[in-house]
C-alpha cells in the first residue's frame, strides 16, 4: 500500500511542479486567467516551486525503488507528468484557474 | 530515377548522394575505425583489460557516429567533410592494423 | 541542401524522417506491443492462461522432452523457467525440420498442445530488432540505421525547434490541422526527449558486437567465440559424437542456486544434449535490478560437475548490461512497464504527426505544381501508420479465427498468421494509393471494427470474456489486452469520425 502512496506522490510532486513552471510562462499564464503577463515575483515563485517539486518527486523515487529503479521511475513519471500539464491546458485549463486566482491574491 | 535527376537536377543531385554516402558510409567507417584503435590503444595505455576496453569503445562509438553524422550534415564545405573522413579513416584503420601487426608478428 | 546550420538541420530532420518514418514508426511500434510480448503470448496461445504453479516443481518433468531433443540431435536444448510473467515453462530445441517450440505445465509436468503460434515473443519481438529479414543480417542492419536516424532525429529535431522552452508545453487542439500536428509533434518529442534517445541508444548497445565489430575483431584476431569466453565466461563445448548422460536437473539447479545464495533461476540450457560433452548453462533470475545480469554457472552434462560460474560483473560491462537492461525491461516493475508502453506510443505519435505534418506542409504545394510526392509520401504514411494496426490486429483475429493444427499450402498454423500478417499490410498500402481520400478514414474504421472483433473472438473461442478475465489474477493479461483492444478501437473511431467530418468540412468548403 505505501508503493502505491508513493507513486501517486512521485506523479502528484512531478504534476504540480511542471503545473507551476507552465503557470510561470506567459503564454499559460494568461491562458488559465491570469493577466496578460506573469508578475515577475510570481513566475520567481513559480519557478522555485515548479523545481523544487521536480526535485521531490526525485527523492520520493529514490525512497520508493532505490537508486537504479528510482532514477528510472522519476525520469519516465516527470515525462508523463509533463504530458498531463500539457492536457490540462489543452483541455481542462479552468482546472488551474483557482490556482492562478490565488496567487494573483497572494502576489 | 532518370526523371528525378532531370528534375532536380543532376548538378544538384550528385552533391547530394556524396554527402549522403560520405555522412553515412564515411561517418560508420571512421567510427568503427576509432574503436578498433582505441580498443587496440586503451588495454597497452590504461589498466583496462581488453574485454572492457571492447565493450567502452564500442558504446562511445555510437555516440561518435552520431556526432560524424550531424558533422556530416552541417558541415558546408562537401570537400572538407571528404578530406577530414578519409584522414581520420586511414590513420584510425591503417593505426589498428599496424598495432596488430606489431602485436603479432615483429 | 542548405546553407546555414538549422537550414541543413532542417533539411536533414525532414529527409530522414520521409524516407526512414514507416520503418521507424514499425519498429517503434513492435517494441512498444513487445513491452507486453508475453502477455501477448497468453492471448494469443489459451492453453498457456495457467495460474501461477503453486507448489516448487522438480525439473525432471523436463527429462522426456530433453531425451526427444537429444534423440533428434538437436545441438542445443533451451529451458524457460516461469517467472512473475510466465506461468508455463519454455521449452525450445531444433530438429531436422525447423525448432520446436513447447510449453510445459509446472503444476502437472504435462506438455501442453501445440499452441500454433509465434505470438509476441517469437513474432513482434524478433519484429521490433530485426524485422525478420534473416538474410546477410540485413534486418539488424536496417533496424541499426534506424537507431542512428532516430538519435539524429532527436538531436536534429531539438536544433531546429526555435522556441523549444517557450512552447514546452503548447499544444492548441482547436487550431488548424497543420498547427495541431507540429504543436503534438513538438510536444511529445520534446518532453519524450529523454526517453525517445536512451531507448534509441540503448537498443543499439545491445548489440554493439554486431554493429561494431571492428573493436573485438582487432583484439580478437576475428575469433568471435574468444571474445564471448573471455567477456562473458561461456564454456562452449565441442560435439563429440559419443552419447553421454545428463545428470540430475534439480540438483545442478540446488547447486546453482546455491552459489547465487539462494536466488532464483531464469533459465536452463544445455548444449550437445546427449552428447558426452554436453555443458548445462543455468542462468539466474534477477527481476529486482534493471541490469540484465549475465550470471551464469556452467555444469558438466554427464557428471553434473560445477565447471565455473559467474557472479558480479566488470564496471565496463555492468553499464553495458544496465542499458541493455534497461532497453530489455525483462525487471519486475509493473508501474515502469506501463510507463513504458505509454512513452513507447507516445514515440509512434511523435513518428506519425512528424509525417502529417510534412503532408500537410507539402500537400497545397504539391498539388499546385502537379508534383506527385505527396501522394506517393502520403500512401506510404498510410500503409506504414495504419496499415501496420491493422496488420497487427489482423495478426490477432486470424490468431482467433485459425483451429489449432491447421494449416494450408503447406504453411503450419504459425506460418499462416505471420502470412495473414503481411497480406493484411500489403493490402493497406494497396487500398491507400487506390482511395487516398477516404484511406485514412477508411483505416481507422477497420481498425475499429477488426479491433472489437479479436476481444468479440476471445471471448467466443476461449470463454475468457473481460470480467472474467478481470476476476482472476492469472488472467489478468488476457483482460489488460481486451482492455487495450477496445480502448485502440475507441481512439479509433473517434478519429475516423473526425476524419469524415474534417472531410466533409473540406467537401462543403471546395464546392
Amino acid at each position: 500500500m505505501p508503493e502505491a502512496m508513493l507513486l501517486l506522490a512521485v506523479f502528484v510532486a512531478a504534476y504540480v511542479g511542471f503545473a507551476a513552471l507552465a503557470m510561470s510562462q506567459d503564454r499559460h499564464w494568461h491562458h488559465v486567467g491570469g493577466g496578460r503577463h506573469c508578475p515577475r515575483r510570481t513566475s520567481l515563485v513559480l519557478r522555485c516551486a515548479g523545481w523544487a517539486l521536480l526535485f521531490a518527486a526525485l527523492v520520493l523515487a529514490l525512497v520508493r525503488d532505490g537508486a537504479s529503479f528510482g532514477s528510472l521511475l522519476w525520469a519516465t513519471v516527470i515525462t508523463v507528468g509533463a504530458l498531463c500539464v500539457v492536457a490540462t491546458l489543452s483541455w481542462r485549463a479552468h482546472w488551474l484557474r483557482p490556482a492562478a486566482r490565488l496567487l494573483q491574491h497572494l502576489g | 530515377m532518370q526523371r528525378t535527376l532531370q528534375r532536380v537536377g543532376a548538378r544538384k543531385a550528385i552533391p547530394i548522394i556524396v554527402r549522403l554516402v560520405a555522412a553515412i558510409g564515411g561517418g560508420y567507417a571512421v567510427s568503427a575505425g576509432l574503436a578498433a584503435l582505441a580498443a587496440r590503444v586503451l588495454p597497452v595505455t590504461t589498466a583496462m583489460p581488453a574485454r572492457e576496453a571492447v565493450v567502452l569503445v564500442s558504446m562511445l562509438a555510437f555516440l561518435v557516429y552520431l556526432g560524424l553524422l550531424i558533422w556530416g550534415f552541417a558541415e558546408p564545405s562537401l570537400a572538407r567533410l571528404c578530406l577530414i573522413l578519409a584522414a581520420v579513416g586511414i590513420v584510425s584503420w591503417g593505426g589498428a592494423f599496424g598495432l596488430v601487426r606489431l602485436a603479432s608478428g615483429g | 541542401m542548405e546553407q546555414g546550420f538549422r537550414a541543413s538541420m532542417n533539411w536533414l530532420h525532414t529527409w530522414s524522417g520521409v524516407v526512414l518514418g514507416g520503418l521507424l514508426f514499425a519498429i517503434f511500434w513492435m517494441g512498444t506491443l513487445a513491452v507486453f510480448d508475453r502477455e501477448i503470448d497468453r492471448w494469443m496461445a489459451p492453453m498457456i492462461r495457467l495460474p501461477a504453479a503453486e507448489k516448487t516443481f522438480s525439473l525432471e518433468m523436463l527429462r522426456p522432452l530433453y531425451e526427444v531433443a537429444a534423440a533428434a540431435k538437436s545441438p542445443t536444448f533451451s529451458v524457460g523457467l516461469p517467472t512473475d510473467r510466465d506461468a508455463a515453462i519454455r521449452v525450445l530445441w531444433r530438429e531436422q525440420s525447423g525448432p520446436v517450440h513447447r510449453f510445459v505445465d509446472p503444476g502437472t509436468g504435462a506438455v501442453l498442445p501445440d499452441p500454433g503460434t509465434l505470438g509476441g515473443t517469437r513474432f513482434i519481438f524478433p519484429f521490433h530488432y530485426m524485422l525478420h529479414i534473416r538474410i546477410q543480417n540485413i534486418g539488424y542492419w536496417l533496424v541499426g540505421l534506424a537507431g542512428m536516424a532516430m538519435m539524429a532525429l532527436c538531436v536534429s529535431g531539438v536544433i531546429i525547434h526555435r522556441k523549444i522552452f517557450t512552447d514546452f508545453f503548447t499544444f492548441r487542439p482547436d487550431r488548424k490541422p497543420r498547427r495541431l500536428t507540429l504543436d503534438l509533434h513538438n510536444v511529445t518529442g520534446v518532453l519524450g526527449l529523454p526517453f525517445h534517445f536512451l531507448i534509441t541508444l540503448s537498443g543499439l548497445v545491445i548489440f554493439w558486437a554486431t554493429y561494431f565489430p571492428s573493436s573485438w575483431q582487432v583484439t580478437y584476431n576475428g575469433d568471435r567465440q574468444a571474445f564471448f569466453t573471455d567477456a562473458y565466461g561461456n564454456v562452449i563445448p565441442k560435439r563429440t559424437g559419443e552419447p553421454g548422460g545428463m545428470a540430475s536437473f534439480d540438483a545442478m539447479a540446488a547447486e546453482a542456486r546455491r552459489l547465487w545464495d539462494g536466488s532464483a533461476l531464469r533459465y536452463v540450457f544445455v548444449r550437445n544434449p546427449g552428447d558426452a560433452k554436453s555443458v548445462m548453462q543455468i542462468g539466474r533470475l534477477d527481476e529486482g535490478i534493471v541490469s540484465s545480469t549475465y550470471d551464469a554457472a556452467y555444469f558438466d552434462g554427464p557428471t553434473g560437475a560445477l565447471i565455473s560460474y559467474r557472479a558480479g560483473t566488470a564496471p565496463v560491462m555492468s553499464a553495458q548490461r544496465f542499458l541493455s537492461g534497461f532497453h530489455f525491461i525483462q525487471f519486475r516493475h509493473w508501474s515502469l512497464r506501463w510507463i513504458y508502453f505509454g512513452l513507447g506510443l507516445a514515440g509512434c505519435v511523435l513518428i506519425a504527426t512528424g509525417y502529417l505534418f510534412w503532408l500537410e506542409s507539402r500537400r497545397k504545394k504539391h498539388a499546385q505544381l502537379g508534383l506527385r510526392g505527396v501522394r506517393i509520401v502520403e500512401g506510404l504514411t498510410i500503409g506504414s501508420v495504419t496499415g501496420m494496426l491493422i496488420a497487427t490486429v489482423g495478426f490477432f483475429v486470424v490468431n482467433r479465427l485459425l483451429p489449432l493444427g491447421a494449416s494450408a499450402l503447406g504453411q503450419d498454423r504459425a506460418a499462416l498468421e505471420v502470412w495473414t500478417f503481411y497480406l493484411v499490410w500489403l493490402a493497406s498500402f494497396g487500398h491507400a494509393w487506390a482511395r487516398p481520400q477516404r484511406a485514412w478514414m477508411e483505416q481507422c474504421w477497420t481498425l475499429a471494427a477488426m479491433a472489437s472483433a479479436a476481444v468479440l473472438l476471445n471471448w467466443i473461442t476461449t470463454g475468457d470474456h473481460l470480467l472474467r478475465g478481470l476476476s482472476y489474477r492469472h488472467l489478468w493479461p488476457v483482460a489488460g489486452m481486451d482492455i487495450l483492444l477496445l480502448v485502440g478501437a475507441a481512439i479509433a473511431a473517434v478519429a475516423a469520425l473526425r476524419l469524415s467530418r474534417l472531410s466533409r468540412i473540406a467537401q462543403v468548403r471546395n464546392a
